[in-house]
């Protein structure tokens, strides 16, 4: 066998092996419990997952220039979600992981004005600057949807929908799997689709 | 009213002349065009539509693709884009009594981004494919139409579509139909991954990875410095986390972690093997699971 190559990709995949048994980079699952966290909001103010124990909260990562958080925004499709689903006492939490200096990194000044102009109805904007939060949910594209249930357990996390394009025009032709994990659950019946591969941009840590 | 029907008459008649001045333009035009083609230019890419021929006859075949060309410093994707991202889309509108066949895609290359991996085409890239003409077409020009939607990235991406189309006239003699493919097409067909020829071939999942092990037919290794390994199908295996490969003579290993994503593992797969950037093949094979 051709050692020089060999060699060096035991090494790497021994020094993964380490680090997958570490827990780090290990992605939370559908099934398992979320991990708490602690972030600003738009107004300063500092909430945690954890002050939202006994509601379902959904978690929504966001970069307002990517071109598939635009699908969703441009034709009204997540302000309906957010309000319909905050009117029903589910917290909705919009969260920002681009680092300062890369597309979608805003102040919370910025991400207000953002809610306004868009007629958004987050319950709060979180602003994850350093993209801790992120990494702990592996957060990867925008949008990538979460949904935690009154008990801290996550019930999915994917895409927002099944037809991953930037076109508005399928949205309608699409499964809304945020609205189909939320009636299952709703009827206390076991989440078909909990882990889907989500669709966007890749998030800007 | 006198003054009129003769300006009328010789309106038409000098019109007349004109059309068959522009109509004998036009064809001298048509018929000293190189290959047929339409383009178009949208942000960090421009696309253009080829035909391999200048005329059809019936009961032939040609080629017809997309080449993109991506800004430098931005990409698009193969048909599995990998851990992010969104390929290419082709749709035909054909006149009656043309069908083609599936695209076939030139090999990737392996593109990281932040912290992720996608599979797609830095350089400029087409996507063609094979096409067959009815022997019972008895229409004088035929309509050859793709609408194209797309995904360009940097590190940041921006989607993209355009609608192409070629009208292609009848040939008025079948050896105008060259048999040669020329450029593009012939550095595409150059691209696109040949059949391995194998020994034995299997793949197995075990605690979390999947696992390929083949024999090829001749030393296809031997020199090789650097082996590629990637599957056609999506969310079978994530390209973000280190591999495993090693390669002697016709022997190729290669493991890989399965995506969080995947559903039930596939009865096989097929997957392209690319050897020192260069040349590709794909092979099909049969995928097992721990008991």
């Amino acid at each position: 066998m051709k050692t020089r190559k060999h060699n060096l990709l035991t090494l790497c995949t021994s020094a993964a092996a380490l680090l997958f048994s570490l827990g780090v980079n290990a992605m939370v699952k559908p099934g398992e419990n979320a991990p708490d966290f602690t972030l600003k909001d738009s107004a300063g103010e500092t909430r945690s997952l954890s002050d939202f124990e006994g509601k379902t909260v959904i978690l929504e990562w966001t970069n307002h220039e990517c071109p598939f958080v635009q699908k969703h925004y441009g034709s009204g499709n997540m302000q309906q979600l957010q309000s319909a689903y905050t009117e029903d006492e589910v917290v909705w939490l919009s969260v920002i992981s681009s680092a300062p200096g890369k597309q979608g990194y805003v102040s919370g000044e910025e991400a207000d004005a953002l809610t306004d102009s868009r007629n958004a109805k987050p319950s709060f904007v979180l602003l994850d600057p350093s993209g801790d939060t992120g990494r702990a949910y592996d957060a990867k594209t925008t949008p990538h949807m979460y949904i935690i249930d009154g008990e801290g357990v996550l019930q999915y996390a994917g895409a927002i929908d099944s037809i991953p394009t930037a076109n508005p025009a399928d949205i309608e032709k699409a499964t809304n799997y945020v609205n189909q994990a939320m009636t299952e659950l709703a009827s206390t019946a076991p989440v078909s689709e909990p882990l889907t591969r989500p669709y966007g941009c890749s998030i800007k840590y | 009213m006198s003054t009129f029907t003769h300006t009328h008459t010789g309106l038409t008649a000098r019109l007349h002349r004109w059309l068959g001045i522009a109509a004998g333009l036009a064809s001298l035009c048509l018929s000293s065009s190189p290959l047929a083609e339409t383009r178009a230019s949208a942000p960090h890419i421009d696309v253009a539509l080829h035909h391999s021929q200048d005329s059809f006859a019936p009961g032939t075949s040609g080629y017809i693709g997309l080449q993109f060309k991506p800004e430098p410093g931005w990409h698009i994707y193969w048909k599995n884009p990998g851990d992010t991202g969104l390929e290419p889309r082709l749709n035909w509108t054909l006149a009656e009594g043309v069908t083609i066949e599936d695209i076939a895609w030139p090999y990737p290359e392996r593109i990281p981004v932040a912290h992720l991996t996608n599979l797609g085409y830095h350089e400029e890239v087409m996507l063609a494919a094979r096409y067959h003409i009815d022997d019972d077409v008895d229409a004088q020009h035929l309509n050859f139409s793709v609408q194209a939607d797309w995904l360009v990235c940097e590190e940041s991406c921006v989607p993209g579509s355009a609608q192409l189309s070629i009208q292609l006239p009848r040939a008025t003699d079948t050896t105008d139909l060259s048999p040669v493919l020329d450029e593009p097409f012939a550095s595409w067909q150059a691209a696109l991954p040949q059949p391995m020829p194998v020994l034995a071939a299997k793949a197995h999942a075990r605690q979390g990875q999947l696992e390929i092990e083949l024999f090829a037919q001749s030393l296809l290794f031997q020199q090789a410095e650097q082996v590629e390994v990637f599957l056609e199908e999506k969310d079978v295996v994530t390209y973000d986390a280190p591999e495993f490969i090693a390669w002697a003579k016709n022997r190729l290993v290669w493991r890989q972690p399965l995506s969080p994503y995947l559903g039930t593992l596939p009865p096989k797969v097929r997957a392209v093997i690319v050897i020192d950037e260069r040349r590709a093949y794909h092979i099909d094979i049969p995928v097992t699971s721990a008991s």
